[in-house]
C-alpha cells in the first residue's frame, strides 16, 4: 500500500514536472522510488516525526530540511543517501519548484525558486510570496491551488521584470490532502527574442501583403486597357469581315484601340521608369530648358482637357537653363498634367512655368476632386492609388518626387477635398 | 416578338461604355451609368430586367452596391451580371449570392449575350 502511495506521489510529480523536469531526472526519481524511498517513508513513520499524512502534505520533496521551512519545527535528522540525492536533485533543478497547500502556504521551495523570488518561506502565496503583479491573470493557478482545476499554465512578470512561465498541477497526497506543485521557469530571454522574431515576422508579413496587393492592383490596372484592346480588336475583325464595313464604326474602334494601347504603354513605361530611378540609374544630364519641355507637354494635354470639356490654360515665362535629363523632366511634367486632367471632371486646369529668385517653378492647379487630409500623407508613395477606379497604377506622383529630388528640387501641394489641388515643383537652375 | 428587355450597365470607363452600347443595343434597351448612385436612381425610376455591374467603380464599388441592394430587399427580381478584370471579388460575391452571374474582361459579345439569355430563360 505504501509503495502504491509513493508511486502515486511520483506520478503526480512527474505530471506536474512535465516540461519542467527532464526525463532523465524523472527516471532518477523513479529509481529511488523502487529501491529506497519506501524505506525512507517507513523511517519517517516509525520515527514519529511525520505521519504518513504530513509526508504527503509536504510531498516527497519535503525531506529537504533546508528550503522546506514550513516544517522546520521537526527535529533535524541525518539524511540517507537516497534522501540527500532527491533533495539535491530537486534543489539543483534549473527550474523553480514551489509546493503550496490549499491555503496558499508555501511548503517547499527549491533554490531556483528562491533566486527568482527571494525569501518566500512561510508566507502567503499571493501577498508578496511570488510578488507577482496583482493585475496578472493568476486566476487559473488559483483554481488549481483551490482544487477546482487540475492543471494550469501561465506567464507572469516578476518584481524584477523577469518573464516567468508558471505551470501548476494539483496533487493529492496519500492522505487525501491536496497541494499544488508549481514549476517556474525564467523565460525572459527566450521571450524577448521570441518577441523580436514575432515583430520581424509581422513586418515581413505586412510587406508581403503589401507586395501582393500592389501586384494585384497593378495587374488590375494593366488588365483594363488590355481587355479593351482585345475587345475592340474583336469588333474591328468583325466589322472588317463584312462586305461593306462601316467606316464610322471602324474609326471609333481604332480610336479606342489606340487610346488604350497608348495608356498600356505609358503604364508599363512608368513602372520601368520608377524602378530605374529607384535603382539609382541616372540619365545623362544636358542643358535642359524647362519652359520648352513644359510647353510641349502642355500642348499635348490641352487636347485631352478639351475632350473632357475643361478650360485649360498654360503659360510659360522665360526660365534659365538647368542641367538635367530633358526626358525625365518631361516625364515629371507629363505626370503632373495627366493627374490634373484625370482627376478633374469640370472646371479648369491652370498650369504655369516660371522663374523666381534663381529657381524654376512648375505649378499645376486644377478644380478636381482634391485630396483628403488623411490621404495627403500617402500620395507620394508608389502604388498608392487612392481611387481604385481611375486609370493608372499610382506611380505618377512618386516619379515626380523622385525626379524633382534627383535634381535637388522638391514637390509640394495644397488641396481641398472636392475643390481642387495645386502641385508645385521647385527646381534649382544652372549647373550643379 | 415580346417587348425588348431593359438592361442597366454600370461602368465608368468611357470606352467600355461604348463597347457595351454596341454589344447590347441591338437586342435590348440599354441604359448606361458611370457610378452606383446613378445606378440606384435608374433602378428606382424604371423597371430594369438585368443589371451589368462592373466591380471597380468610383466612390462605391460594385460588390458594395450589390450587397447594399440585397440587404435592402428591394429589387429582388433583378438579375445581375458582375463584370471584373480579376475575378476574385466577383467569385466571392457569386459564392455568397447564387443568383449572380460573373463575366471576366475581356469577353466576347456572344459570351455576354449567351449569359443574358440563360438568365432570362
Amino acid at each position: 500500500m505504501r509503495k502504491d502511495a509513493v508511486s502515486a506521489i511520483l506520478a503526480e510529480v512527474s505530471r506536474a514536472g512535465s516540461g519542467g523536469i527532464t526525463t532523465m531526472e524523472l527516471e532518477a526519481a523513479a529509481k529511488i522510488e523502487r529501491h529506497t524511498l519506501v524505506k525512507y517513508l517507513s523511517v519517517m513513520e516509525s520515527d514519529g516525526i511525520l505521519s504518513m499524512k504530513s509526508v504527503g502534505r509536504g510531498k516527497i520533496w519535503s525531506v529537504n530540511r533546508e528550503p522546506f521551512r514550513k516544517i522546520s519545527k521537526t527535529p533535524q535528522k541525518e539524511l540517507s543517501f537516497a534522501e540527500k540525492f532527491v533533495v539535491d536533485l530537486v534543489s539543483s533543478l534549473p527550474v523553480g519548484v514551489i509546493v503550496v497547500d490549499r491555503d496558499y502556504n508555501v511548503q517547499f521551495a527549491n533554490k531556483n525558486a528562491e533566486e527568482c523570488f527571494g525569501e518566500i518561506a512561510g508566507e502567503k502565496f499571493y501577498s508578496g510570496v511570488l510578488g507577482l503583479k496583482s493585475s496578472l491573470p493568476l486566476k487559473k493557478v488559483n483554481e488549481v491551488v483551490e482544487g477546482r482545476s487540475e492543471l494550469a499554465e501561465m506567464k507572469a512578470l516578476s518584481p524584477k521584470n523577469k518573464v516567468l512561465r508558471i505551470k501548476a498541477a494539483g496533487m493529492k497526497n496519500p492522505g487525501g490532502e491536496s497541494s499544488t506543485i508549481l514549476i517556474i521557469e525564467d523565460i525572459t530571454e527566450a521571450e524577448s527574442s521570441e518577441r523580436q522574431l514575432k515583430k520581424a515576422f509581422e513586418k515581413l508579413k505586412q510587406m508581403d501583403e503589401l507586395k501582393s496587393n500592389v501586384l494585384k492592383d497593378t495587374a488590375r490596372a494593366l488588365k483594363q486597357p488590355i481587355s479593351i484592346i482585345t475587345m475592340s480588336t474583336d469588333t474591328l475583325a468583325e466589322e472588317m469581315g463584312k462586305e461593306r464595313p462601316d467606316k464610322e464604326r471602324l474609326k471609333k474602334y481604332f480610336e479606342i484601340f489606340n487610346r488604350n494601347s497608348k495608356m498600356f504603354q505609358e503604364q508599363i513605361e512608368s513602372i520601368l521608369q520608377l524602378s530605374k530611378i529607384e535603382a539609382g540609374e541616372k540619365e545623362a544630364d544636358e542643358s535642359a530648358n524647362v519652359a520648352e519641355i513644359f510647353k510641349e507637354q502642355a500642348r499635348e494635354f490641352s487636347a485631352a482637357a478639351a475632350r473632357k470639356g475643361l478650360k485649360f490654360n498654360a503659360s510659360a515665362g522665360k526660365v534659365p537653363e538647368m542641367s538635367a535629363s530633358s526626358g525625365l523632366l518631361a516625364s515629371m511634367v507629363r505626370n503632373l498634367l495627366s493627374n490634373a486632367v484625370k482627376f478633374t471632371e469640370r472646371g479648369f486646369i491652370d498650369a504655369k512655368c516660371f522663374a523666381s529668385g534663381g529657381k524654376i517653378f512648375i505649378a499645376v492647379k486644377d478644380s478636381g476632386i482634391g485630396i483628403s487630409p488623411e490621404n495627403s500623407g500617402k500620395i507620394f508613395q508608389p502604388f498608392s492609388k487612392l481611387e481604385k477606379s481611375t486609370e493608372g497604377i499610382g506611380v505618377g506622383l512618386s516619379i515626380c518626387r523622385e525626379i524633382a529630388e534627383m535634381y535637388g528640387g522638391k514637390i509640394s501641394f495644397i488641396s481641398e477635398l472636392g475643390k481642387g489641388s495645386t502641385f508645385t515643383v521647385e527646381l534649382p537652375s544652372g549647373k550643379r | 416578338m415580346a417587348e425588348k428587355r431593359k438592361i442597366l450597365v454600370v461602368e465608368d470607363n468611357k470606352d467600355m461604355q461604348t463597347i457595351y452600347e454596341d454589344m447590347l443595343s441591338e437586342k435590348y434597351y440599354v441604359e448606361i451609368v458611370g457610378n452606383t448612385a446613378d445606378a440606384r436612381k435608374a433602378l428606382e425610376k424604371s423597371a430594369i430586367d438585368l443589371m451589368v455591374l462592373d466591380i471597380i467603380l468610383p466612390k462605391q464599388t460594385g460588390d458594395e452596391f450589390y450587397n447594399e441592394l440585397a440587404k435592402s430587399g428591394k429589387f429582388r427580381k433583378l438579375k445581375v451580371i458582375c463584370v471584373t478584370v480579376l475575378n476574385d471579388t466577383a467569385k466571392r460575391l457569386k459564392a455568397e449570392n447564387k443568383g449572380i452571374e460573373i463575366i471576366q474582361k475581356p469577353f466576347k459579345k456572344e459570351q455576354l449575350l449567351a449569359k443574358m439569355q440563360k438568365m432570362f430563360k
